[in-house]
């Protein structure tokens, strides 16, 4: 008999997975891990030197003043 | 909100007084910890136990991440060896995660939090700490110090005279090199890094721990070891932090504590739990924003709508992931 794939083996009632089948997906689960160990943890991208400041936007006569504008 | 509607929505609760309606007396630190985030959370949510339909993926994966650990936990403390523990593991996130109704796995819409990286992050956690220094403690009975429950008379008493308790569950009570701690587990997507294991001192549920830790079992408690998973997509990072308090910090808790629940006095007997409109955006976003951006007068009917209800007894049900 073949052995299922990892695949089948997801998608398989897991009261009908033998043994030997829990070891497939064990072992298949592990495999990644030395890789992705090795790999940089991402750090958060630290602000550019030179800021920018953006243009003021023009304020129509007719516009109000949101709650948050007030929460200081 | 009138005495009618909370004696109603508590009658199953054995958590509540029945002499000061709507008065929790069993608290365990979700319900404090939501308490003093936002009463009105509280009321919704503990009181109620009115919950969004769909369930956050985060608990349900929270929830058999605890679940598996303790099932390995267990099979290693009866004598099997590292892989024959984790194999016991494997097949119980596999059953975990099987809706046997529907004859399909857990289907989540989540990238980041799925069976995959369940299963995965299960594997290599334990993979990592297999030789971990940190040993279950045994009980007076034999059995492992893992997902305990607890249950203690705080000696804070109402103004009818009856007497909170503090409960809940520990993940697991263990020691190293003559040292007791409680060990926590938990998931996250984000980075592990200073910042996140700031969030731990101060912070409700941990001093709860601790203090349990310290009362029920009567060990020179360190403090917490928070065992912390980064769940990403193409892998899980694991870190461990420790969060310590001294006796000075557990007295100051405590003493919050009593004053937490003189006001959960004062609001039950007000039938009334105000708004902390200042937590709506805290931790994702409150479950129950919408709800409380409407009208009092149509709030039960979108309650109703797109909520259910379950029964929160902390006597009864696991509380903290």
């Amino acid at each position: 008999m073949n052995p299922r794939s990892l695949d089948a083996l997801f998608n398989e009632d897991p009261d009908d997975l033998s043994e030997e089948e829990t070891l497939i997906i064990m072992d298949a689960l592990r495999k990644d891990r030395e890789r992705f160990a090795a790999e940089p943890e991402s750090k958060p991208k630290k602000a550019s030197p030179v800021a920018t400041v953006p243009k003021p936007k023009k304020v129509s006569a007719s516009s109000t003043l949101s709650v948050d504008d007030l929460d200081i | 909100m009138t005495p009618d509607i909370l004696i109603e929505a508590t009658r199953l609760n054995t958590a509540f007084s029945t002499l000061i309606p709507g008065l929790q007396l069993a608290w365990d630190s979700t319900s404090m910890g939501t308490f003093k985030e936002c009463p009105r959370k509280y009321y919704l949510s503990i009181l109620h136990g009115w919950q969004p339909r769909a369930m956050s993926v985060h608990l349900i994966f929270g929830l058999h991440y605890h679940s598996v650990l303790e099932a390995y936990d267990h099979a290693k403390f009866r004598g099997l060896n590292h892989q024959q523990a984790m194999s016991v593991a494997v097949k119980t996130a596999m059953v975990l995660t099987w809706d046997k109704k529907l004859g399909r796995p857990w289907m989540s819409d989540d990238k980041y939090k799925n069976r995959l990286t369940l299963l995965r992050s299960i594997v290599w956690y334990l993979d990592q700490f297999e030789n971990d220094p940190m040993q279950t403690v045994r009980l007076a009975n034999g059995k492992p110090a893992v997902e305990l429950s607890f249950r203690f008379n705080s000696t804070y008493q109402n103004s009818v005279g009856e007497t909170y308790l503090l409960c809940g569950h520990l993940d697991r009570l263990a020691e190293m090199n003559s040292q007791f701690w409680i060990l926590d587990r938990k998931t996250t997507k984000n980075q592990i890094d200073e910042r996140y294991w700031r969030q731990f001192s101060p912070n409700n549920q941990m001093s709860q721990y601790d203090f349990a830790g310290k009362v029920v079992y009567n060990l020179p408690i360190q403090g917490i070891i928070i065992d912390a998973a980064q769940v990403l997509i193409t892998g899980t990072r694991f870190k461990r932090g420790f969060a310590t308090r001294d006796d000075d910090q557990r007295n100051e808790w405590y003493h919050d504590m009593g004053l937490q629940l003189d006001l959960a006095e004062r609001y039950a007997k007000a039938c009334y739990w105000p708004m902390n409109d200042k937590s709506c955006g805290n931790f994702g976003g409150c479950p129950f924003q919408d709800i409380c951006g409407k009208s009092p007068k149509v709030r039960d009917q979108w309650l109703k709508g797109a909520y259910t209800k379950r029964l929160w007894d902390p006597l009864q049900v696991r509380g903290d992931i």
